[in-house]
């Protein structure tokens, strides 16, 4: 017997939410940038114990001005991840944007994925501003899609979390 | 058409199953191997099940039963996904149809659209990351400077710290005086326009000023109000050169809000508008609303304007939009000026021209429909009939998803070919100087461009620029007003005000030059004085015995500075005066507008022992609900509903309703405007036993009050 476990993915354009889950599923990392159009799912079966999970990774589409937080995607989820680009300062705000939406539509496990941690933050990345944010998440990860840094740590959380 | 001739000549590539019950369908159409792919055995004519063979389609089902069960005309769609099988990735989307009692689930193969929705938001993309990459970076350097400048004299010719922070930047830094004499220009500055910075006889900052009157006709309006300002600008040096640069502007004051500098960032955007061309679409329109954008506004008009006929030019600002991005953030603040935009499209007539062409902006060219006979008091007729309608729908209150309200009404200045101007940029202009009228407080929010408009507003920018030296040229002086029991005529409380001598025989209402510093943010210096003053005035009442709380009022834009409170605690504790004797006045507006800030200030000041009064109770926010976990200590009724106290049955009715609702909630009531006896004795005949007015005091000079107040 295997479980089954919905995980969506959410962000702005831009932060490497397809590479994470790239990097996580297949080991590879892409240096170009290919923006997503909707949603593809990518499986990736974790061996817990007693129980093998199959997770159901949801990429969603980056949510920004061509393209809305659509909350069907939701229904179901186990957990969610927000994925933030700390080479750009707009997006965490953003991804608090898109948060607080996803909270008006479930209470699963959210974690927050501060990604491309290979390349310098921006000069506007306020780390105190953060941490403060992080607080609302269930876990947070420094996370790099490029070097796999933090990548599997997390996604070995939320499949830990979630069968719990 | 049936559906195999469609598919047969390729119009659509889809799979047609028609509902049974639950996850059982029957295969009509499909055509190709990917459908196989997908639902293993689909053959036309054959029962599948559709379970496990689509984490996405399995979800998608959930809503199409719940529609299928409506029996209700029309369609669900899933949104594009992609499925992958083995290697391969399909590109579907699914959508769920009723028709004649039937229920359809049609899976159509969207690769086609898929590529090209890809291309074009690739590209859309790559350009909002780097917009926002440069934005950035222009915030950073504003920032850096801003707090370099004011820890440093610029008036010293040797800005070494200013000039290590400028001087390897990518971008372009130039910094000026406020008569735009350059201080710091780095190297990046002079390469922007392929200059050499120790060769070239000619200035970065010549030919920015140059492009910016010759592109923005609000340039003057930006500088004569010292605004803040971001925009792109095309340069062009034949035959050589033409590039996109992305400038931000930004006026530095001092801590007297007198401007001393201005910071003038640039960063060459050539290659994202480069990308842009590429696809016509990208560089006509605005992306987020579907409108044509600022460009394609300006040819168009350029265009119009050499048409030589009659036509209005509106310039629409949604107000208050701002606190909307900071209330409700970006997502939401896109969603609403979707909303505006698709507002304004529907109350357009068929031949007018609407673009969006600044963030929160509209512009819109309105043609004489009866353009056979040129009658020009029928077409202002209709024009001021058109803005007015434009305007009025537009204060009709929007909603978010989370069902939030939102009001975005719009302010609108106008102007009009020929008789105002004849020019693109003078006719930009003068609907922006209109729109800048109609944006202050009071004012109609609709303005037509006139020649008392302008010289309204050249009165305005001469109350600004002196506005900024009020404070150093010690132009302001406090008025006290005393706050009396209304029973036993013992002053209680007074409440301070601000009076402006701009001369020696001219003084300016604060009605007049509060909103003015409201706006230009002036208020905050102005209120630090304030506070400051009302603080060293409490210490010289101590010292003469008189020990009356005073009142402050404190606006909207004070309650957003970040040390406000850190103010009030520093004067307080400088001058040793009891915080108890310091009251804050503040509007049912500010409770609204900044709810958490406010809540959070309100408490730090409850703890240091500050109280906290509603000022002009009654006139603002209907719900009242903050009254009962805010802490605030009492109610002001505001003077319109004392004025007709005597006469009028509903204003009796409200003030008696606040005088209740303050027992019951165990707040104190002030009642302001006390005029007439009569005003006087309803109020002591029901319980409101506090006041002010001029019928028991008008506002006093300090001396004058300390006299009166003073122990006999």
């Amino acid at each position: 017997m295997m479980l089954q476990k919905k995980i969506c993915i959410l962000g702005p354009t831009g932060v490497g939410k397809t590479s994470l889950v790239k990097q996580y599923v297949e080991g590879i990392f892409s240096e170009k940038y290919l923006t997503s159009i909707g949603v593809k799912i990518d499986k990736k079966r974790v061996d817990l114990s007693p129980t093998p999970v199959q997770m159901m990774l949801w990429d969603l589409e980056g949510i920004d001005k061509y393209c809305g937080f659509n909350p069907r995607y939701l229904r179901g989820a186990a957990a969610y991840i927000i994925v933030a680009d700390q080479t750009r300062t707009t997006s965490l705000s953003e991804a608090m944007e898109i948060h607080s939406e996803a909270r008006n539509h479930t209470d699963v496990p959210a974690i927050l994925a501060i990604n491309k941690s290979d390349l310098t933050a921006s000069s506007t990345w306020d780390v105190a501003k953060v941490d403060a944010h992080s607080s609302v998440f269930h876990k947070r990860f420094i996370t790099s899609a490029k070097s796999g840094e933090q990548v599997e740590d997390m996604f070995a959380f939320i499949a830990k979390t979630i069968t719990d | 058409m049936q559906p195999s001739i469609i598919q047969a000549l390729g119009i659509i590539d889809c799979a047609i199953l028609k509902w049974k019950s639950h996850h059982s369908f029957e295969v009509l159409q499909a055509p190709s191997n990917w459908v196989t792919k997908l639902i293993s055995d689909a053959q036309e004519g054959s029962k599948v099940e559709i379970d496990n063979t689509s984490a996405f389609l399995s979800d998608f089902l959930v809503d199409a039963l719940d529609f299928w069960k409506l029996h209700s005309e029309g369609q669900v769609h899933s949104g594009i996904w992609t499925e992958v099988i083995g290697d391969e990735n399909l590109h579907l989307e699914a959508i769920a149809a009723c028709s004649d009692n039937q229920c359809y689930l049609v899976i159509n193969n969207v690769e086609d659209t898929y590529r090209k929705q890809q291309e074009t938001l690739q590209l859309a993309r790559e350009l909002l990351i780097s917009n926002d990459k440069v934005i950035e970076q222009h915030d950073y350097m504003h920032e850096r400077l801003r707090s370099v400048m004011l820890s440093h004299d610029m008036a010293d010719k040797h800005h070494i710290p200013i000039r290590e922070a400028i001087q390897y930047a990518s971008m372009g830094v130039i910094i000026t005086d406020q008569l735009f004499n350059v201080l710091e220009a780095n190297p990046s500055s002079y390469s922007a326009f392929e200059l050499d910075a120790d060769l070239s006889d000619q200035l970065p900052i010549n030919i920015l000023m140059e492009l910016l009157g010759k592109q923005y006709p609000e340039k003057e309006r930006i500088f004569e109000t010292a605004s803040a300002w971001t925009g792109e600008l095309y340069w062009h040096a034949p035959p050589n050169f033409h590039k996109w640069l992305q400038l931000s502007i930004q006026p530095v004051r001092d801590e007297n809000a007198a401007l001393k500098n201005w910071i003038f960032t640039l960063s060459d955007t050539t290659r994202v508008k480069y990308l842009l061309q590429t696809n016509e679409d990208l560089s006509l329109h605005d992306a987020l609303t579907k409108l044509p954008n600022r460009q394609y506004f300006w040819q168009t008009l350029d265009q119009t304007v050499s048409m030589s006929t009659p036509f209005y030019v509106m310039y629409f600002d949604v107000n208050n939009f701002k606190s909307i991005n900071e209330l409700h953030g970006h997502l939401t603040g896109d969603q609403m000026l979707v909303k505006i935009a698709q507002r304004l499209k529907a109350l357009i007539p068929a031949g007018d021209f609407l673009a969006r062409i600044g963030a929160d902006e509209f512009a819109l060219i309105h043609f004489y429909e009866n353009d056979q006979k040129t009658d020009f008091k029928a077409f202002l007729d209709e024009t001021v009939e058109l803005v007015e309608m434009i305007q009025s729908a537009s204060t009709e209150p929007y909603y978010t998803n989370k069902n939030r309200r939102c009001d975005l009404a719009l302010k609108i200045g106008v102007s009009n070919y020929p008789t105002d101007a004849s020019s693109v940029e003078e006719l930009m202009k003068y609907a922006d100087l209109a729109l800048h009228h109609a944006k202050q407080e009071d004012a109609d929010p609709v303005q037509f461009y006139s020649l008392d408009l302008k010289i309204a507003s050249e009165r305005r920018l001469i109350l600004e620029e002196a506005l900024t030296r009020a404070i150093e040229r010690e132009q302001f002086e406090l008025y006290i007003q005393p706050i009396y029991n209304l029973d036993t005529n013992e002053i209680v409380k007074a409440e301070a005000l601000l009076r402006w001598h701009i001369s020696e025989n001219e003084m300016v209402s604060p009605e007049v030059f509060i909103p003015i510093a409201e706006q230009n943010g002036q208020i905050v210096t102005i209120g630090r004085w304030v506070i400051s003053e009302v603080c060293k005035l409490l210490a010289k009442l101590d010292v003469d015995g008189i020990h009356v709380p005073i009142s402050l009022n404190l606006s909207p834009r004070q309650i957003s500075d970040r040390h406000l409170f850190e103010f009030i605690h520093n004067s307080v504790t400088k001058n040793k005066v009891s915080a108890g004797l310091l009251e804050l006045e503040i509007t049912e507006g500010v409770l609204v507008d900044n709810h958490d800030k406010v809540r959070k200030l309100l408490q730090e000041l409850r703890e240091m022992g500050v109280t906290v009064a509603i000022d002009d109770f009654g006139t603002g926010y209907s719900s009242l609900s903050y009254l009962k976990y805010l802490p605030i200590d009492s109610l002001k009724i505001d003077q319109s509903f004392v004025f007709d106290l005597a006469k009028n049955s509903d204003d009796q009715a409200i003030v008696l309703a606040v005088i209740a609702m303050a027992k019951s909630l165990k707040l104190g009531v002030v009642a302001e405007g006390i005029e007439t006896d009569l005003q006087k004795q309803f109020l002591k005949q029901h319980d409101c036993l506090i006041g002010q007015g001029f019928l028991l005091s008008k506002p006093l000079k300090v001396s004058d009050f300390i006299a009166l107040a003073r122990p006999q």
